[in-house]
């Protein structure tokens, strides 16, 4: 399993995700964003996972994200 | 003291609510949706854990069109000023509270709106007929009290969503008045968007408010403020609950009306209603048999809320009010801030004395009150 950092527009759709990935068995960390970039601050989930599986069920479940990026 | 003054805010709250003051100031004081910090996320998860518990219990679609608002005032006004365009039209009920008729008053002055009252009568069909005679080109939203705040009168809602929905026009409803007393389902009964009061009937704290929103419903915003995140963008963000939710909300009190929905929870459908309409039938009995008294409406299972309006022949309703309080009696009187339906009933001039209870109000509450208002009654 890879380790994904994935953006969130506000930390309702964050802890939205959480509770999704949590309850597939899959253990996430809230954090903030590292780099402010055109937009500013905001949530990420940091998170073990299959992101192909993960993105699917956020599209099912209707939870938008804003990027994700692999960092290990 | 006797309070019987619900429908203004329920008195007392649930001991979980009390206790969950304490524990939350002490645990979950943070600014959520700011930092990163350990308080931070936790303040954040349990208002996340009550935008859940609200979502269940009225069937709103997702969890992110849950928005917490200050009362029900503030959710309304988002609602109707966020559907608002030049020259528009809405369609009231002849029952809506101020909080309704107001900001349509600005809206008068300021966008050129017009708006339209639809007379709620005993027959659902002639009521339904009052609406939809008046939709025009230019209408664009349907506003509704679930029921009456002074004579308890309910409205049949979920038909006119569904003639709303007929005519491609958006329904809100003012659900202050029924929401914890009447099943409501956004999805099922086809709701666009729900204003509601936290602090009463579902036995929050003041200070809190319900703002939902059915999928595909884009409001503008009211107010406009910092949301936690994407400070760099000057506009307010396009996702709820965010868009609406600028500055410092009252966690604190969202957690507690998350322990007044866990406390309505331990009650089954109607329960609630039925135990209160038990005490208020007693009441209407006696006042509708008694000659020193007058009522206005009927008072039949399942057509109203459990509060009635009355007066006592003579007596202007202040000044019983005020010889009620004596005897350490809580009830509100005068126009409960509903000048539309005191036109209905003819009452503009001496105003109602409402007696609403909630889900503590004990039958000999009603037997001590129905003994004071005889004493009244006679004293003149």
């Amino acid at each position: 399993m890879k380790k994904y950092i994935i953006e969130f527009s506000s930390i309702t759709y964050a802890l939205k995700a959480k509770t999704l990935l949590e309850n597939r068995g899959i253990f996430v960390k809230i954090s903030k964003k590292n780099n402010l970039n055109q937009t500013g601050c905001g949530y990420v989930l940091v998170a073990n996972c299959d992101i192909d599986k993960v993105i699917i069920a956020f599209d099912m479940n209707k939870i938008k994200y804003v990027n994700y990026e692999l960092i290990q | 003291m006797i309070y019987l003054d619900n429908s203004a805010t329920t008195y007392p709250k649930p001991k979980q609510v009390i206790d969950s003051f304490n524990i939350s100031m002490q645990k979950y004081g943070a600014n959520f949706g700011r930092g990163i910090y350990d308080m931070s996320i936790k303040t954040a998860e349990q208002v996340f854990n009550v935008r859940e518990k609200v979502a269940d219990f009225f069937g709103v679609p997702s969890v992110e069109k849950v928005v917490f608002t200050s009362n029900c005032t503030h959710a309304l006004n988002i609602a109707i000023k966020g559907v608002a365009k030049q020259g528009c039209h809405f369609i009231i009920s002849d029952l809506e509270h101020n909080s309704v008729l107001r900001p349509l008053e600005k809206l008068k002055n300021k966008l050129n709106c017009e708006y339209s009252k639809a007379k709620v009568e005993k027959s659902i069909e002639k009521t339904i007929s009052n609406f939809e005679k008046l939709i025009k080109n230019n209408t664009v939203a349907i506003i509704c009290t679930g029921a009456s705040n002074v004579f308890g009168i309910l409205t049949p809602f979920k038909e006119l969503a569904k003639v709303a929905h007929k005519h491609n026009i958006l329904f809100i409803l003012d659900a202050s008045q029924i929401a914890g007393l009447v099943p409501i389902d956004m999805k099922k009964d086809d709701i666009d968007i729900i204003c509601c009061a936290g602090h009463k009937y579902l036995y929050g704290p003041v200070g809190t408010g319900l703002l939902l929103l059915n999928e595909n419903v884009n409001l503008d915003t009211l107010m406009e403020g910092g949301s936690g995140s994407n400070s760099l963008e000057l506009s307010m963000p396009t996702d709820t609950p965010d868009r609406f939710e600028s500055g410092t909300l009252n966690s604190i009190g969202i957690i507690g009306l998350g322990k007044g929905l866990d406390f309505l929870n331990n009650y089954k459908t109607d329960e609630i209603y039925k135990h209160e309409f038990v005490l208020m039938n007693n009441l209407y009995s006696f006042l509708n048999s008694n000659n020193y008294f007058k009522t206005y409406c009927g008072f039949q299972f399942k057509t109203v809320v459990p509060i009635i309006s009355f007066n006592v022949k003579g007596y202007n309703s202040e000044l019983v009010a005020s010889e009620l309080s004596k005897e350490n009696i809580a009830v509100r009187s005068g126009l409960h801030c509903a000048p539309l339906a005191h036109q209905k009933f003819n009452t503009t001039n001496s105003g109602t004395i409402r007696i609403s209870p909630s889900i503590f109000t004990k039958k000999y509450h009603i037997d001590l009150l129905i003994k004071s208002l005889i004493k009244i009654a006679k004293s003149n």
